[in-house]
């Protein structure tokens, strides 16, 4: 059955139905359509959903309840996103599970709150003290806005980590006609064949003697108890060890701080999604991200009608890059072609670290949106 | 039973005659006496000496960054309240300093009433840092960065959050025996409690300024700070439960047919209160109710009563990938407004038919067709319908009673209704050879 709804709608509706039950917000464009759909919907599903007097307080009250044993989320663009950074650090470092939605418009700065863009990529991927990886997903239509959401969700319960849902304008307010039961039945294809479930609630922890943060190997995930539970938690933002106590010159530190790394980065076959479109005998390949994939994919069909040979691949997940599949992937092209919507070619950027000798080639553009036509010049 | 909520064994972290030891204590004995669970508190601390105490409390703690602790205070708060048997204890302890960098989650927590106990250590410095002052530095109080005297007065925190909607407000002397006792009634009471305890930083303050108990009592009546309860109200705290069906996709059913066989890109170009994005939209469920594809993106000033209003519709018997319109086929434009926003773009454009309201003085060397459709303006998105009505008789691509069912659903359907019919009539007549043949 068709509907006319927006990405915004479809990114609150695989949240309620994931269990997200906390929303804090502050207004913001192009995000604020996110923030008065959970107003209104979230308090009928028995959840809470509160307007906070700016992004630090969002993400903070955020965090309080995600720390209480409720799956939380917020949504904002980048001059949000800026003042969210501080805490969305806290949220890594404290092993707290949360889905920011980072909505883009034009910037630096206020830039233009109603015009498309894709420049927060590195900002989302690299802007935490230390750079510790966050996952970042990004839906690139209706089609898959609902299946990326409930992976964001599912992924911050599973590595108990903020997860960032990166996506547009474009995307967030955009009205679309859509066939509302594939949209909703519609699921990232990963690296193994398991289909995404609606919902993954976490398991509290059940034991005696409980730790906050405590695991044997770098890259286990922590058992979770809330605040509030039986077991007594104890969280901290500061250096520690695995029961939460602050320590400083302690080797159990430098074992808390590099599993942060470890979980995220060797869990990356939880986190990739991505969709091939692979042609063979072709020798270039398109790899595009977000609502550009659209243009590309048009750009895509319109070389293949006109006899070119050329592959297309989808990221739903930006980060951690997936090494190993991506120079499997890629081996056999000697063009990569990306096109973004940011002046300094970043996922690009990015990827080079991870695809030595690769001829990567940019299409960027700024103001609009890259059109097929540019995309096919360029090419061809 | 009476519970213990200090680790014995674990040695205060503060220096030698520190206020903050004194508090914990009166703390940690104030909750035994009123027969808490330390499994039913939990502390949440804020970043300063303040937030050592961690390691000494038995119940949970939630060691935050630098005057946030009240925002995620208010976030386990204001979570309780969707939880089956809610009577968890938020008690926060926050310096001076944070409760400066914070301020504005204090004075929103007190806003919403959202239930915790805060307790402000206010020691008039930054003690961690090495004595730096801060917002609640009393006037000529000496510290390392005013080392003439504050000039400045102090912020007097409990007038602020009184003024903010707190529940509870109270000051005490951190080394008086009634500040246990201000605690203990600050804890039993639901709803926002802030209790500021003033006491010298005996590592800093007392360098430079004289250090005995008198001066703290100096303090609160030179600077207007008096001591005891101040105030005490019985708001509710924040709850959301609320009824009603979660509905977020209206289905459109498929009930007629269309003609498109390439890709229609219509841009509107209107006025804030000519409902023409509504419309717009009623025509994009128009053209979903015919089996069509619809894209639609509207714009407006940021001051949404006023000034331009557009639409740009791809309709498509296609998935719509690209949704950018760098060409369309027809340009409609009801208003002054709508033509002074797409100027630019109608000059840069080699094709596309201009369906204008008659009264426009429009400057193109594209094929415009005129018609009054402000003579409508008086029913809510007349003008837009008009206009849409009379594309609709040149280029019949979706059915004029797919779009009388869609404007049906408008508050004022039938007068939309009524215009829709005027307008297809009268295109048909006076348009009659005039399109661009995008329907073979």
């Amino acid at each position: 059955m068709k509907t006319f709804t927006t990405g915004s709608h479809l990114i609150v509706k695989a949240a309620l139905d994931a269990g997200v039950r906390f929303y804090a917000g502050y207004p913001i464009t192009p995000a604020s359509g996110i923030y008065s759909l959970m107003m209104e919907e979230l308090p009928k599903l028995g959840g809470a959903a509160e307007g906070a007097s700016d992004e630090i307080g969002a993400i903070s009250y955020c965090l309080g309840a995600s720390m209480r044993g409720v799956k939380a989320m917020t949504a904002t663009s980048a001059p949000g996103f800026s003042l969210m950074i501080e805490s969305l650090s806290y949220a890594v470092m404290t092993e707290t599970p949360l889905v920011l939605v980072l909505v883009q418009r034009f910037g630096p700065s206020t830039g233009a709150a109603t015009q498309n863009a894709q420049g927060d990529v590195l900002f989302s991927i690299y802007g935490t003290s230390g750079s510790f990886p966050i996952p970042v997903l990004s839906p690139t239509s209706l089609r898959d806005t609902y299946g990326v959401t409930l992976k964001a969700v599912h992924l911050s319960e599973k590595l108990r980590t903020p997860v960032i849902l990166l996506t547009e304008k474009e995307l967030a307010q955009t009205k679309e006609s859509v066939d509302i039961d594939q949209a909703l039945a519609w699921r990232p294809q990963g690296i193994g064949d398991e289909r995404e479930p609606i919902r993954v609630d976490r398991t509290p922890f059940t034991g005696s003697d409980f730790k906050t943060y405590d695991f044997n190997a770098s890259h286990e995930v922590p058992a979770f108890s809330p605040v509030g539970g039986k077991a007594k938690v104890r969280i901290t933002g500061s250096a520690h060890d695995k029961a939460g106590l602050l320590k400083k010159d302690d080797p159990e530190v430098i074992e808390v701080v590099t599993h942060l790394r470890d979980k995220i980065m060797m869990n990356r076959d939880l986190v990739f999604a991505r969709e091939e479109d692979f042609q063979p005998g072709a020798e270039d390949m398109v790899i595009s991200y977000g609502y550009t994939s659209r243009a590309a994919r048009e750009a895509v069909l319109h070389l293949r009608d006109r006899g070119r040979k050329i592959s297309h691949l989808t990221l739903y997940s930006l980060f951690p890059v997936h090494e190993d599949y991506m120079n499997r992937a890629l081996s056999g092209y000697s063009r990569i072609f990306i096109p973004e919507e940011n002046l300094n070619a970043q996922y690009l950027t990015l990827l080079r670290g991870y695809l030595p000798g690769k001829e990567l080639i940019p299409i960027n553009r700024i103001g609009s949106l890259i059109t097929p036509q540019e995309m096919v010049e360029k090419i061809a | 039973m009476k519970e213990q909520f200090i680790h014995k064994e674990v040695p205060m972290p503060y220096c030698k005659g520190c206020g903050h030891t004194l508090i914990l204590n009166k703390l940690a004995q104030g909750l035994a006496e009123l027969e808490m669970t330390p499994t039913k508190v939990v502390f949440v601390t804020d970043i300063g000496c303040v937030g050592l105490a961690d390691k000494l409390l038995k119940a949970h703690t939630v060691h935050t960054l630098h005057g946030r602790s009240t925002a995620v205070a208010t976030g386990i708060s204001l979570a309780e309240d969707i939880m089956d048997n809610h009577r968890l204890k938020t008690v926060v302890l926050i310096g001076d300093g944070g409760s400066t960098i914070g301020l504005l989650h204090l004075v929103e927590a007190a806003r919403l009433n959202a239930d915790m106990t805060v307790i402000v250590h206010n020691n008039f410095l930054y003690g961690m840092t090495g004595g730096q002052h801060s917002g609640f530095t009393p006037d000529g109080f000496v510290t390392r960065t005013t080392r003439e005297g504050c000039p400045y007065p102090p912020l007097n925190i409990c007038d602020i959050l009184k003024t903010a909607g707190a529940d509870f407000v109270a000051r005490g002397l951190a080394h008086e025996r009634q500040a246990g006792e201000l605690i203990k009634q600050g804890i039993s009471k639901p709803g926002f409690a802030v209790i500021e305890l003033l006491e010298l930083c005996t590592g800093f303050a007392t360098r430079y300024n004289p250090m005995n108990a008198k001066v703290l009592n100096a303090i609160s009546e030179e600077q207007g700070m008096p001591l005891g309860v101040l105030h005490s109200n019985n708001r509710p705290t924040p709850t959301f439960s609320k009824s009603g069906e979660v509905r977020f996709f209206k289905t459109i059913e498929e009930g007629f047919s269309h003609n498109l066989t390439k890709p229609l890109k219509l841009v509107l170009g209107s006025s804030a209160g000519m409902g023409g994005q509504f419309i717009a939209a009623k025509l994009a469920q128009a053209a979903i109710a015919s089996g069509l594809e619809v894209t639609q993106k509207s714009d407006n000033p940021v001051t949404i009563g006023t000034g331009y209003s557009t639409s740009e519709l791809i309709f498509s018997d296609q998935e719509i990938l690209y949704t950018g319109i760098d060409s369309p086929d027809y340009i409609l434009i009801t208003s002054a407004d709508g033509y002074a926003r797409l100027k630019n773009r109608i000059s840069s454009l080699d094709r596309g038919t201009i369906i204008a309201e008659a009264s426009l003085d429009l400057d193109t060397d594209l094929p415009v067709i005129r018609h009054s459709f402000q003579r409508f303006r008086k029913i809510k998105g007349g003008a837009v319908v008009s206009a849409m009505s009379f594309l609709l008789g040149m280029e019949p691509f979706i059915s004029m009673d797919a779009f009388k069912q869609a404007l049906g659903a408008a508050p004022n359907g039938a007068d939309l209704i009524a215009v829709a019919e005027e307008c297809y009539q009268l295109s048909g007549k006076e348009t009659a050879g005039t399109t661009q043949g995008l329907i073979q």
